[in-house]
């Protein structure tokens, strides 16, 4: 027969407790956080003292969880110094996940009955969490030695656990023979190299399958960058995914932003790309500093992309950490990796010339009108058709607008011929193009009609993503022309047709997709938001929680204090006062049929006395199956808090009857 | 989840009738006094089928069942335990006494001394043990039938009133009847029925049945009743102790069981009058005069109920 089974407090088998110590070593040796894992092994030993338990309503568990876990969270994600912009999968984020894992199973051995089974399973394989993430970052001086011994504990655990009920701790010192013993411990050992050794020489591979992981989440690091030499062909050459390339605050949706200008193009190519020319580049620290308009936040949330995209009309940028920028006239660049904030002011009229909207010099003007050698005759013809009877550069200029748009259809396939794309472009109607063959085509045109003009690829910002705020993924990315006129500076042509534009022919966002940017940007925004605190300030935050969960956890006891006296409290439902006349009534009615109920008797008594005829009573003529009736309804309502409504209607039909 | 009450107890007395024929009202004041929380003197002669029950019910809760056989020679620490000495880890340890069970058999327990007897006090009303100043819990539910055989008086020890007051119903079985009896008779012919009794419910079963009990309705009314019953006992002349309020106690919480039992959510004049007798009746002490006069404490509780008068 089994034992009875004696209530005692949950102590984690001592051998699983030993595992964890060791895999928080292990944790504290390659990440760091020696004050916080010091204390949650101090408080595993203590439980060992301490007889008191969490409750076993998830209650209380959760107050503290709360708090440890709070704590844990700032004292990790705080640290100002910590490189940001990894998102979730950030090395600090990873080893916080270390520390909840050992602040959780710190946990579990405090509570009156520990979650996942006996002996601990839970706390066991919490362990085996906390030392795996401790190995993420391979750094292996010490985490070799330590994962022998965190088999070989981890195996004494499951042992343990499996043998259930108690006395584990004298287990550890009932091992078996010394040979088997010996064996174990250096199984455990070969184990524990094994398992760190495997993990160092598949490092690649987990670092290669993170950066995969990574790649399809983000978009292509080095493919999907703009094309210093852009060239026309069936489809875009700016790879289309929804990464998401900038965040905006402060725009308006419909922005174009400005990234490279191409002046020269050559047989289905442009460039090369204004910026690369050696010339003329010159660092500065801020464009315009003193700049006076709305301010528009703009980060750059991918590398590979060093080009800072600014509206054209952009009054002045204000690189967000000093940091030089590269600056031409056409073009900005900046070195700093993603994510990368910067500032820029916006003019209040649309056709503000910025500092991007430098004058061309005479160079710059000549390669602005040179007229591509592969353009024929027919292309300058249908420039002559398209701005005939428009005297302005403007006019002209939104008379070719106006006619690529109309004229042509868009696709995002196109077909180009054997000669030149642009050329067949313009002189075919019935061919469709993707942006590049409107920008190009409209690029051509204004310079067949004597308006120096620029191909220029960068991103039109549509997406709304919160209030004031806007992100740009990399299927927004865009080309346009801009045109030079006199006296008005220069101007954005985009010539795409409405049903081109980026807004209309963007992808839909995924649901996984959405669900994983949300909460790559929360643990951004949580880390940020650490980050901006200082430690005073977040030694006050963490003092507040400890209050609120105090005072919660001390509101609970009072309530239910209070429910337990209210529960106590014996329920003295007074049956209603309506019952007492009723009571009178029926005694009466009984006496006046011939039967009168002792005051010692209940009238089920007294009715089933009455049911069995005795020889020398007289007869009654009472109707015994409608008294009964009466007498259950009565109970029912009486004794069960019922109320005597059709008690009265009963009462009356017996009164009437009798 | 709660567990359904009426199948549970459907299921139990099932059980227990399989094995103890022809005595449904017994087993049925032993459940409402298991569900009560409260502990049972079965009274009987011997062969009734005392034991059987006790075991069987034992058996239907798939608790741990443990038997003491009161004899006179036995020591208190042979019910509650005792630490002794380990030499092989070099200290003491408790060993636990056959009262860490769900279910304790106290066989015979008039055949043991008075002290040994009082062991079982605290075990009663408390639920737990205390050897050498430690205090140890007994595990739940907990419950203690006790039998006696009242007809033999040669070398035994009447059971003190503090011992009597602690359990909360005395049961009488009585012979069976001429039918059962012979049902019982081929009944246990080829195997004892007990040998295929198997466990319907659970101990947290039983606890969370305990708990339900607690929840049925008591009308102010029918508490006054049982608390101007009790006063008549203890203003009758005739009987030299009258009831404690433990004795109430037990009458209200047995009617609340009796009262779920019987499928209501609320207790009527009808569950306590029924329990008065097997609640009340074994913890008063007779008046030597009425004693002798031919007067038993069940005919006193029977004229009570008689002169109080009836809730309405």
């Amino acid at each position: 027969m089994p034992s009875a089974p004696a209530p005692r407090v949950f102590k984690l088998p001592l051998p699983a407790a030993l595992a964890s110590i060791i895999a928080f070593t292990a944790l504290s040796v390659t990440g760091g956080g020696y004050v916080m894992l010091g204390i949650l092994a101090l408080a595993i030993h203590l439980s060992y003292a301490v007889p008191y338990r969490l409750g076993d309503d998830s209650w209380s568990g959760w107050m503290v969880r709360l708090l440890v876990f709070g704590v844990v969270v700032m004292a990790n994600v705080a640290e100002p110094a910590r490189e940001r912009g990894h998102g979730f999968y950030d090395p600090a984020y990873i080893h916080a996940f270390g520390q909840l894992c050992a602040a959780e199973l710190t946990i579990q051995c405090w509570r009156a009955r520990p979650s996942g089974g006996p002996g601990g399973v839970m706390a066991l394989l919490l362990s085996g969490l906390v030392l795996l993430t401790a190995c993420n970052t391979f750094e292996y001086r010490y985490i070799r030695w330590l994962a022998g011994p965190y088999v070989f504990f981890a195996v004494l655990a499951i042992r343990a656990g499996a043998a259930r009920a108690g006395a584990s701790e004298r287990r550890l010192a009932r091992m078996p023979g010394a040979w088997l013993g010996t064996a174990v411990v250096l199984a455990s050992i070969a184990a524990g190299f094994g398992m760190v050794y495997s993990l160092r020489a598949y490092r690649g591979d987990i670092y290669r399958l993170v950066r995969q992981l990574d790649d399809t989440i983000r978009g292509q690091r080095q493919s999907s960058g703009f094309n210093d030499r852009p060239s026309l062909g069936g489809r875009s050459s700016i790879v289309r995914s929804l990464a998401r390339v900038l965040r905006l605050q402060g725009a308006r949706p419909g922005t174009h932003l400005h990234g490279l200008a191409f002046e020269t193009y050559e047989h289905g190519r442009w460039g090369p790309a204004v910026d690369l020319r050696p010339a003329g580049t010159r660092p500065v620290t801020d464009l315009n500093p003193g700049a006076q308009g709305t301010r528009c936040r703009i980060t750059r949330l991918l590398d590979g992309y060093n080009y800072l995209f600014v509206p054209l009309n952009a009054v002045g940028v204000l690189p967000e950490r000093v940091q030089e920028v590269e600056w031409d006239p056409t073009f900005l660049r900046v070195s700093a990796p993603a994510p990368y904030t910067y500032e820029v002011v916006l003019p209040e009229t649309p056709d503000f010339q910025g500092p991007l909207c430098v004058a061309p010099d005479h160079a710059a003007l000549e390669r602005c009108l040179t007229v591509p050698s592969s353009m024929d005759h027919g292309v300058r013809e249908r420039a002559a058709e398209v701005t005939r009877g428009q005297t302005t550069a403007l006019d002209k200029v939104r008379a070719i607008e106006a006619y690529l748009r109309s004229a042509h259809t868009y696709s995002l396939e196109a077909r180009p011929g054997p000669g030149d794309p642009v050329r067949d472009f313009i002189l075919h109607e019935d061919r469709a193009g993707h942006c590049e063959y409107f920008a190009a085509a409209a690029t051509v045109l204004m310079r067949c009609a004597n308006v120096p003009s620029r191909y220029v690829v960068g991103y039109y910002a549509h997406e709304r993503h919160g209030p004031g705020e806007m992100i740009v993924r990399q299927q927004d990315a865009h080309a346009w022309a801009e045109a030079w006129i006199e006296g008005v500076g220069w101007v954005t042509v985009d010539a795409t047709p409405s049903d081109g534009m980026p807004d209309q022919t963007a992808d839909a966002l995924p649901l996984w997709r959405r669900a994983w940017e949300w909460m790559n940007d929360t643990a951004l925004a949580i880390g940020d938001w650490f980050a901006e605190r200082s430690f005073v300030q977040l030694g006050g935050i963490a003092a507040g929680i400890a209050a609120l969960a105090i005072s919660l956890l001390w509101l609970r006891e009072l309530f239910a204090r209070r429910r337990k006296r209210r529960a106590e409290r014996p329920d003295y439902a007074h049956g209603p006062e309506a019952f007492a006349p009723l009571a009178e009534r029926f005694n009466a009615w009984l006496a006046k049929a011939g039967a009168p109920c002792p005051a010692g008797r209940t009238w089920r008594e007294h009715l089933a006395e009455l049911a069995v005829p005795k020889s020398d009573a007289p007869r009654r003529a009472l109707d015994l199956a409608r008294v009964e009736a009466f007498v259950a309804e009565y109970t029912r309502a009486r004794f069960g808090g019922g109320t005597p409504e059709r008690l009265e209607e009963l009462l009356r039909g017996l009164e009437r009857g009798a | 989840m709660s567990v359904d009450f009426a199948a549970a107890v459907k299921k139990i007395e099932e059980n227990l009738g399989r094995v103890i024929r022809g005595k449904a009202e017994g087993i049925r004041l032993l459940m409402i006094s298991f569900l009560a929380g409260g502990h049972t003197l079965l009274e009987d002669v011997p062969g009734t089928g005392k034991t059987t029950l006790a075991k069987s019910l034992a058996r239907s809760i798939d608790g741990v069942f443990r038997r003491v056989q009161f004899t006179p020679d036995l020591l208190p620490a042979d019910i509650t335990g005792s630490t002794f000495y380990n030499p092989k880890e070099g200290q003491f340890e408790f060993r636990e006494g056959p009262v860490f069970a769900n279910v304790v058999l106290a066989d015979e327990i008039n055949r043991t001394s008075p002290r040994t007897q009082s062991a079982l006090l605290e075990v009663m009303s408390e639920k737990q043990v205390s050897v050498e100043g430690r205090r140890r819990d007994l595990p739940k539910p907990f419950f203690v039938i006790a039998t006696q055989n009242p007809s033999d008086f040669h070398g035994t020890y009447p059971l003190p009133e503090a011992q009597l007051d602690r359990f909360t119903a005395c049961v009488t079985l009585g012979y069976p009847d001429a039918a059962h009896e012979l049902e019982i008779l081929f009944s246990q012919n080829a195997a004892h029925p007990f040998d295929a009794l198997a466990p319907v419910l659970g101990c947290q079963d039983v606890i969370d049945l305990q708990e339900q009990v607690k929840a049925v309705r008591f009308d102010k009314a029918v508490a006054e009743y049982v608390v101007k019953i009790v006063e008549a006992t203890r203003a009758d002349g005739r009987l030299r102790l009258g009831l404690s309020p433990r004795g109430s106690l037990a009458l209200f919480r047995t009617a609340q069981a009796r009262a779920r039992i019987e499928g209501r959510e609320f207790v009527i004049p009808e569950d306590v009058r029924a329990l008065a007798v097997p609640v009340l009746a074994h913890r008063m002490v007779l008046d030597t005069k009425a004693k002798y006069g031919g007067l038993s404490p069940k005919k006193i509780v029977e004229e009570i109920l008689e002169k109080v008068p009836v809730p309405r």
